[in-house]
């Protein structure tokens, strides 16, 4: 039901309603609606087909595990709208997602403005199943849909002293509520990477998830998906993508650098000044599951621990 | 609904003692079960321990009908933590309503209230220690030396399996006035159990700041009756004040309050 609400059409692709309610519920949609029909498969297919693509990180125990759309689509940090959890899923439809314009800028050599149809032309997505675990001490299994970020950088071909990534969410305060009431972050909300973990293959720009358009409480039209470090830094419906020479003030840091570094990577031997990160309760788990434990990077230690060799992940958690 | 309504009204003055007992007969019941379900429930105190369990009842309900959301675990955590600390401030307010409302005899329903507090709290540690870690105790171990805001719930609950240990008549004849000295270490409790709740969020403060506020208010009472008693002392000690001094009339009976 919420996803009917999702996947409006846009007017560049005028498709009959049969087809359309024949393409709704299967995963041929992304084909369709992303006007690409790079996944043309089946769901279970693109389980099978994850293997290749999570790659090293146990693809078939990740699928197994996928976490239910209901729980993912009702379960949100969306601060814009709400500081709980179930309301953003209702708050969100609201939201104006069309037109929406990505702009890449900063110590570029090509400054690029893109439309969402522009990015699904230039980088097909793809399937990606990723861990998310977020800093309160939830995780979830999600099938993303989405492509490379250093794809995108690679096009605006970043300078050479351009050394960080600062990402921009929308500033929408007539459909936002906390935007417009001006409360605990300072908005619009700021994420930032360093520039060689943004190159990762592992950091990606999403624009679909279970098969189809991202939801507006899940970040449409397009967010950020870091599996290796806590939710708070896959900023969602992102405006604009800079990069620059210094670290980025990023929002949660800015409002509590004791609690939530600019790094942020998942490690269960960090905790939070008020919280133990050792263990994680997967959302949608039932009563009698237990608690997961927590690993280090989310599970993703063997790509990205390069990435931080030589440094006190202590220090800079 | 012709004979419930006349019936609540009746029920309502028996509940408010304005009215012995309820003729049943007049509202055309003859079960002798019901009419004892009625009379039971007819004492305010029975009713308040009914009442007492809807809580409980409305989780089992979510529990079975799968409707505690997308982290359940989480959610019962928030139910059970959320109504001990509502019982923990109903129970902080049956002194000062009997000293507002000069009515006598509220100490069993402090204890009633206080005793459900205890209540909820231990299915709250119950939840956490069997249903989220799943008697692991190693993890038990590491989550609560890593999680200060535990630290300040576990005080709480360690306050509160004391003070229903001792919560009996003879217990506090026993005691005598150590009693009431291990009982006033409620008010540190839940100045705890409201930071255990505060310092678990990230950033939605508006609840436990509710809550909060309602113990302040709660304790303030406290405070301002202690310094009105004490002024009262110290008047009366050093010079006997006259009959008139106003102080006078209350001060007996606030000298009770705990």
């Amino acid at each position: 039901m919420l996803i009917k609400t999702q996947i409006g059409l846009r007017s560049s692709e005028v498709t009959d309603e049969a087809v359309w309610l024949e393409r709704r519920d299967s995963l041929r949609v992304i084909g369709g609606i992303l006007a690409m029909g790079v996944v043309g498969h089946s769901h279970a297919g693109a389980v099978d087909q994850a293997g290749s693509v999570a790659g090293q990180n146990g693809p078939a125990d990740l699928s197994e595990r996928l976490t239910p759309l209901r729980d993912v689509a009702n379960y949100n940090n969306y601060y814009e709208f709400s500081f709980y959890k179930t309301p953003p899923s209702e708050l969100a439809r609201a939201m104006q997602i069309e037109p929406w314009v990505l702009e890449v800028s900063g110590l570029v050599e090509n400054p690029l403005t893109l439309s969402i149809d522009d990015l699904l032309r230039l980088f097909p997505p793809e399937e990606q199943i990723r861990r998310l675990r977020c800093v309160e001490g939830w995780s979830a299994v999600v099938p993303w849909l989405g492509f490379p970020l250093f794809q995108l950088l690679k096009k605006a071909s970043p300078l050479s002293f351009g050394k960080f990534v600062k990402f921009t969410s929308v500033m929408q305060p007539e459909t936002m509520p906390n935007q417009r009431d001006q409360k605990m972050l300072p908005w619009p909300y700021v994420e930032g990477l360093r520039l060689d973990e943004a190159m990762h293959p592992l950091a990606m720009l999403s624009v679909g998830m279970y098969g189809k358009r991202l939801l507006n409480q899940n970040g449409a039209p397009i967010r950020l998906v870091i599996p290796w470090k806590y939710g708070f830094k896959s900023i969602k419906a992102i405006v604009k993508i800079e990069v620059t020479d210094k670290p980025p003030l990023t929002s949660w840091n800015e409002v509590a650098p004791k609690d939530y570094g600019f790094y942020a990577n998942v490690n269960p031997a960090v905790p939070h000044p008020r919280w133990s990160q050792a263990t994680e309760r997967p959302l949608g788990s039932s009563f009698y599951s237990p608690r997961r434990k927590t690993e280090l990077f989310n599970g993703y230690a063997e790509e990205v621990t390069h990435l931080y060799s030589g440094m006190d992940l202590r220090q800079f958690f | 609904m012709k004979t419930l309504l006349p019936l609540l009204y009746a029920y309502i003055r028996v509940l408010t003692k304005q009215q012995k007992t309820i003729d049943y007969a007049q509202f055309g019941l003859k079960s002798p079960w019901l009419m004892g379900l009625i009379t039971t429930f007819s004492e305010a105190f029975n009713l308040c321990l009914l009442i007492s369990f809807f809580p409980l009842l409305s989780l089992f309900v979510l529990i079975i009908t799968d409707d505690l959301g997308s982290n359940p675990i989480e959610a019962f955590h928030l139910h059970t933590g959320i109504w001990t600390l509502r019982f923990l401030c109903i129970t902080l307010f049956v002194t000062p309503l009997q000293v507002m409302t000069k009515w006598r005899g509220m100490a069993h329903f402090r204890q009633l209230f206080g005793l459900m507090t205890f209540f909820y709290g231990a299915v709250h540690v119950y939840g956490y220690l069997a249903i989220d870690q799943a008697w692991v105790w190693s993890s038990i171990f590491r989550d609560i030396s890593e999680t200060t805001y535990i630290w300040w719930g576990l005080f709480c609950f360690i306050v509160l399996v004391l003070l229903a240990l001792t919560s009996s008549k003879p217990a506090k004849k026993v005691m005598g006035r150590s009693w009431k000295k291990l009982h006033r270490w409620i008010y540190p409790a839940s100045v705890a159990a409201v930071l255990h709740y505060l310092l678990q969020l990230k950033g939605n403060l508006a609840e436990p700041i509710l809550y909060g506020l309602l113990i302040v208010f709660l304790l303030l009472f406290r405070v301002l009756v202690w310094l009105k008693d004490r002024k009262v002392t110290r008047l009366m000690i050093p010079k006997r004040p006259p009959v008139e001094e106003e102080g006078k009339g209350p001060a007996e009976e606030t000298h009770q309050v705990s």
